[in-house]
């Protein structure tokens, strides 16, 4: 019963049954009976050729032989037809297997093309002072014996809170000319930090970096609030002393995002791992030495 | 005729396919979720992957701007139900890798956030690591790409549109890749 339905269903579909059908006769060719009781037992479908002797048994014995021959060799032709449909379906499988596969690859290489050309877009300007490990910004006397590679984030609570703890000891040791303080002015904490570190480096350009640098510290927003506008960095710059038209500029026009990326990106591959990141000789300070008796001491030991 | 018992015995019964379209939709939507959250963070997401401090200087990039489109398309794949399978082997590949990302970066003791949905990177002194959550999260995630790998079949998919032509009426809606 089975197989009538199936090859029922079968000729109704589409052309690839009678290409089945035609191949499963030439395999088969219908002179010799007993040849195709035979061989489909072996193949597979003897379950079709079980069932209906079972249910033809009551019926002459060659009549039953002939019927089910034929039987047989619709059930073959279907068994082929269906092992052809699967090997179709097979081959379709795995033909969007890997058209996705390659679909997905060209996907991320387009992302690489589109990410890349964004990044491109910004000009690498350095600012006055630029002159640190890096393009990092120096800051205090030429002569100063110690030089101490400072990596912060304008947006940085911890930097803050560096700066409230210990910044009056690093001012201090800069103006006795013990230190000079390579900033890298990091900016991974969004855009405020990065339009900060952009207003800082234009600071940098007029001689003003240290004194914006610690009027933004004195003011910084919270994080990701959206604080460091332009507007902000303006004013703010007019605190430190800055009110020419060129700050005012640098700041509008992002005159020195480039820089700023550029530095942000050193400071990852030079392996910073966070803010604030101090260094004395290549080595990193660790937190008791950012007391500012630890870094008196830190300093007096690298001098 | 084997053939034809096998496919009715496979799993096509509609509990399991309604929780393989479940899956299927939860995961596309992770993954679009997890993508578009990073796509305008170039930046952040090359710092995220530097900072794990796995892949050479010369990879770092190109992988941190090419998976997010990869995440995106992978997304959209699950969701239109477009070579389940395949999406979804692939899905855990990829959930394994951050698996194994996560948990190295745990055991070196790195202080990092995972950027798995946003751009991570290193911690400032303060926060604190999420190793724990970020790993059971993957984990789960990488089991429900694991079930749908398994069973791909659900409904509202593309697949069983692309499935039907070729196949007689039992077949047709059996699972893409059954061998």
């Amino acid at each position: 019963m089975t197989s009538k339905t199936r090859s029922g269903g079968r000729n109704g579909g589409p052309t690839r049954g009678s290409a089945g059908q035609a191949r499963a006769g030439a395999d088969q060719p219908d002179t010799d009976g007993s040849d195709v009781l035979r061989k489909p037992d072996a193949s597979g479908s003897g379950g079709g050729s079980g069932s209906k002797g079972g249910s033809g048994s009551g019926g002459g014995r060659p009549v039953d032989k002939r019927r089910s021959s034929a039987d047989e060799r619709r059930a073959k032709a279907a068994a082929a037809r269906a092992a052809e449909a699967a090997r179709e379906r097979r081959r379709r499988n795995w033909i969007v297997a890997g058209v996705v596969v390659l679909a997905l690859l060209v996907a991320g290489g387009i992302g690489f093309a589109v990410q890349n050309s964004r990044e491109e877009s910004k000009p690498v300007v350095l600012p006055a002072g630029s002159t640190g490990t890096d393009h990092g910004i120096v800051v205090g006397k030429a002569s100063a014996p110690v030089t101490v590679d400072m990596y912060e984030d304008f947006q940085c609570p911890a930097c803050e809170a560096l700066e409230k703890q210990t910044g009056s000891t690093f001012r201090g040791l800069l103006d006795e000319g013990k230190i000079k303080i390579d900033y890298h002015m990091m900016s991974f904490l969004g855009p405020e930090s990065k339009r900060a570190a952009n207003a800082s480096a234009a600071a940098a350009n007029e001689g003003k970096f240290r004194q914006l640098h610690d009027v933004l510290y004195a003011n910084q927003p919270k994080e990701h609030t959206g604080g460091f506008t332009n507007a902000t960095l303006i004013e703010l710059g007019a605190k430190a002393g800055l009110t020419s038209q060129a700050y005012k500029d640098a700041v509008n026009n992002g005159t020195y995002d480039g820089y700023v990326a550029k530095v942000d990106s050193d400071a990852g591959k030079a392996g910073v791992t966070g803010t604030p990141t101090v260094l004395i000789n290549g080595r990193q300070l660790t937190g008791d030495q950012l007391t500012p008796d630890g870094f008196r001491a830190a300093v007096s030991a690298a001098s | 005729m084997n053939t034809l018992a096998y496919r009715l015995s496979a799993p096509t019964q509609p509990a399991s396919r309604a929780v393989s379209t479940a899956l299927r939709l939860v995961l596309g939507a992770v993954w679009l979720a997890a993508g578009l959250l990073k796509i305008n963070d170039p930046e952040g997401m090359v710092r995220s992957i530097r900072a794990f401090r796995i892949l050479p200087e010369a990879l770092v990039q190109p992988v941190a701007y090419g998976v997010p489109f990869l995440e995106i398309a992978l997304g959209v794949l699950l969701v239109a139900g477009l070579a389940v399978r395949v999406t979804a082997l692939v899905s855990t590949l990829m959930f394994a890798l951050y698996i194994a990302a996560i948990a190295s970066a745990a055991a070196r003791g790195l202080r990092i956030d995972c950027g798995c949905f946003s751009s991570g990177g290193d911690l400032s002194a303060g926060a604190s690591t999420h190793y724990t959550s970020e790993l059971i999260r993957d984990s789960l995630l990488l089991a429900v790409a694991a079930v749908l790998a398994w069973r791909p079949v659900g409904y509202l998919a593309v697949d069983r549109l692309l499935d039907r032509p070729v196949d007689d009426r039992f077949g047709s809606d059996d699972d893409d890749l059954e061998d």
